[in-house]
């Protein structure tokens, strides 16, 4: 068969982009109905909830009361109306009012994703290095001390909780070695122990699949046609088998985005960081559901597009998938 | 066949049951799982009769001794009160493991009905199933167990319904996965042109299969269970302040974190050592299972 044209080859690309956008789309609206339909459960409480927080304490609202919330929060309409309402707003960006803190749910969120984003990515980041780091050094040698490490980030990823370990470096680093703040101080500086906290067992997973891909692919033919034409060791592992055992690595990091999210919440909270964390919590205790629903639509979004971005990166990395 | 290396053919099978059969099965077990099996039962202990361990009453105060180090009559120091760490983990133990049991237990079940409905319910069944599942997953774990607590209020029983919703599509994805190889088997295929009917054969032979992974998927969840759990009492939104169990004693320590790191570092140490002992069993479990651990003489 005959290479497709160039142009051709275009087209199709932006086909595959379009359908494989138009699929992420699909599963947040459907995220988004699961998210709703859950509100609707507590359907009869809600306006009682609001009550309660409005007059500070459990006193029975009169009917009248109860029906004016009903109406102000449109309680009162279909389900099938709220739906459709509800839906209509998040596609113009509108999350809902928050019940206690009577302002947007979007403005709340915006104000404090940044530092849970830039917690995450660099995370990810440093998990990556490690990951990639600790394969170059061990993957098919018999290197005891990488594999020992590895065994034990492994080990770590499986059966430690993040808020654990957290708590550990905080007190060995911050509390007693006095290496880093244990509050506020230089934002970069208190970003190091959280970082490493939440990339260490991230690193557990990515190095688990990046090595056994590793080790399999230094068995290949190429690699011994390589070896052949008088590259080095350090040059077959970076440029020949390095590219190949990524792969599984880019699958594993979108699906990572969303454990990283998981666990942001409970490091932000040991290390007292700004961020989704503390609003999330904060919404749980006091029952604030617009609030706690924007932060997970969210957050399933960021996992969306991080899996679509992943699937970009697929086609860079493996030269195959272009035809 | 070389002299070095064992065969198949040359393990003898022991009759199951007869006291070499049981030696061998002794000597199957490795250390590391022997270890594992050694302190889940302290666990269990600890669960069923805390008496036995707890060093002192865990509800009695002192006040001379309060946020004491640990020491050897306190092995976990003591807390603001002056009441025994030890003895209030030990204390804590029961309601721990319970919500580790019920949540992967309500999550397995729920994964076994979507992953029999993908698995065997024919092509519409399997897609819309499995566009429920990417739904599910892109709802991180914790975020949807928060949401689910913001819903319907902190109470134990919502802590465990939320950790079990939010670990059950991990499961089911696995559970269909097997269930679709097992269906594509060679002995399937054998079973169907013999003219077995089809539901002797998921009976007899996909289902026993595909659902023997689920004894180490269980074991294994356990310890994850338990982590996400703790995680939640962490941040506060759990059962109440007074529930005995490691998530409190957590949520209660962070407090103290600078004046006395025992109490936010013992409890999560012992979460840590029940998650492990599970995982290395689990583990074992698994490679019984799928047959790389024999019971033979020799």
């Amino acid at each position: 068969m005959a290479a497709p044209a160039p142009r051709r080859r275009g087209v199709r690309a932006t086909r595959w982009l379009l359908i494989r956008v138009a699929s992420g789309v699909g599963v947040l609206w459907a995220a988004a109905t699961i998210a709703f339909l859950l509100q609707t459960l507590t359907q009869q409480s809600r306006a009682r909830l609001i009550y309660d927080q409005r007059v500070g304490n459990n006193s029975i609202p009169s009917k009248g009361v109860t029906a004016a919330i009903n109406h102000q929060y449109g309680f009162d309409n279909s389900v099938l109306h709220q739906y459709v309402s509800y839906i209509g707003g998040l596609v113009h960006g509108n999350f809902g009012v928050s019940y206690f803190q009577h302002v947007s749910v979007w403005s709340l969120i915006i104000q404090q994703i940044g530092p849970t984003l830039i917690l995450t990515f660099s995370a990810l980041i440093l998990a990556w290095v490690i990951a990639v780091g600790l394969t170059l050094l061990g993957a098919g040698r018999h290197n005891i001390w990488s594999s020992a490490i590895a065994n034990f980030l492994q080990m770590l990823s499986a059966s430690v909780p993040s808020y654990w370990v957290g708590t550990i470096l905080l007190v060995i680093f911050a509390v007693n070695l006095h290496i880093f703040p244990v509050l506020g101080g230089n934002p970069l500086l208190a970003l190091v122990l959280p970082m490493i906290t939440m990339a260490l067992p991230v690193s557990g997973f990515l190095g688990q699949v990046i090595q056994d891909e590793f080790s399999s692919a230094l068995e290949q033919p190429f690699v011994t046609s390589s070896r052949s034409r008088g590259i080095t060791d350090f040059g077959v592992r970076t440029v020949h088998v390095l590219r190949h055992s990524v792969l599984p690595g880019l699958t594993l990091s979108g699906w990572a985005v969303g454990y990283l999210f998981s666990n942001a919440v409970l490091v932000e909270q040991v290390f007292d960081r700004a961020g989704i964390g503390g609003v999330l919590t904060k919404a749980a205790s006091e029952g604030d559901v617009p609030l706690a629903t924007g932060v997970v639509l969210l957050s399933a979004a960021a996992y969306v597009i991080a899996n679509i971005v992943v699937d970009i990166l697929y086609v860079f990395v493996d030269p195959r998938l272009r035809a | 066949m070389s002299a070095t290396t064992v065969g198949y053919d040359d393990c003898v099978e022991l009759p199951f049951g007869s006291a070499a059969y049981w030696k061998a099965f002794a000597k199957s077990i490795p250390v590391g799982v022997w270890i594992a099996i050694v302190l889940v039962t302290l666990f269990v202990i600890a669960a069923v009769a805390p008496g036995v361990l707890e060093s002192q009453s865990p509800a009695a105060q002192d006040l001379t001794s309060s946020l004491g180090a640990p020491s050897l009559s306190h092995l976990f120091g003591t807390d603001q009160l002056g009441r025994d760490e030890f003895s209030r983990v030990v204390a804590g133990t029961g309601q721990s493991v319970i919500i580790g049991l019920v949540a992967t237990g309500i999550a397995v079940v729920a994964a076994i009905a979507l992953g029999l409905a993908a698995g065997l319910g024919g092509r519409w069944a399997d897609a819309i199933v499995s566009r429920l599942l990417e739904v599910l997953f892109s709802f991180p774990i914790l975020l949807l167990a928060l949401l689910i607590l913001t819903i319907f209020g902190a109470s134990l029983s919502t802590e465990i319904a939320a950790v079990a919703i939010g670990t059950a599509p991990g499961y089911a994805r696995m559970l269909r996965g097997q269930l679709v190889a097992v269906r594509d088997a060679g002995y399937v295929e054998a079973a169907r042109a013999v003219g077995h009917p089809y539901g002797r054969i998921v009976s007899q032979h996909i289902f026993p299969n595909a659902i023997r992974p689920l004894v180490s998927l269980y074991t294994l969840g356990i310890g994850q269970s338990v982590i996400w759990a703790s995680g939640l009492s962490f941040l506060g939104v759990g059962p109440p302040p007074n529930s005995p169990d490691w998530g409190t004693l957590l949520y209660a320590g962070r407090d103290y974190v600078s004046a006395a790191w025992w109490l936010e570092v013992a409890p999560g140490f012992v979460i840590v050592v029940l998650a492990v002992s599970v995982t290395v069993i689990g583990r074992h479990l698994q490679d019984r299972l799928e047959g790389r651990v024999r019971v033979s003489a020799g």
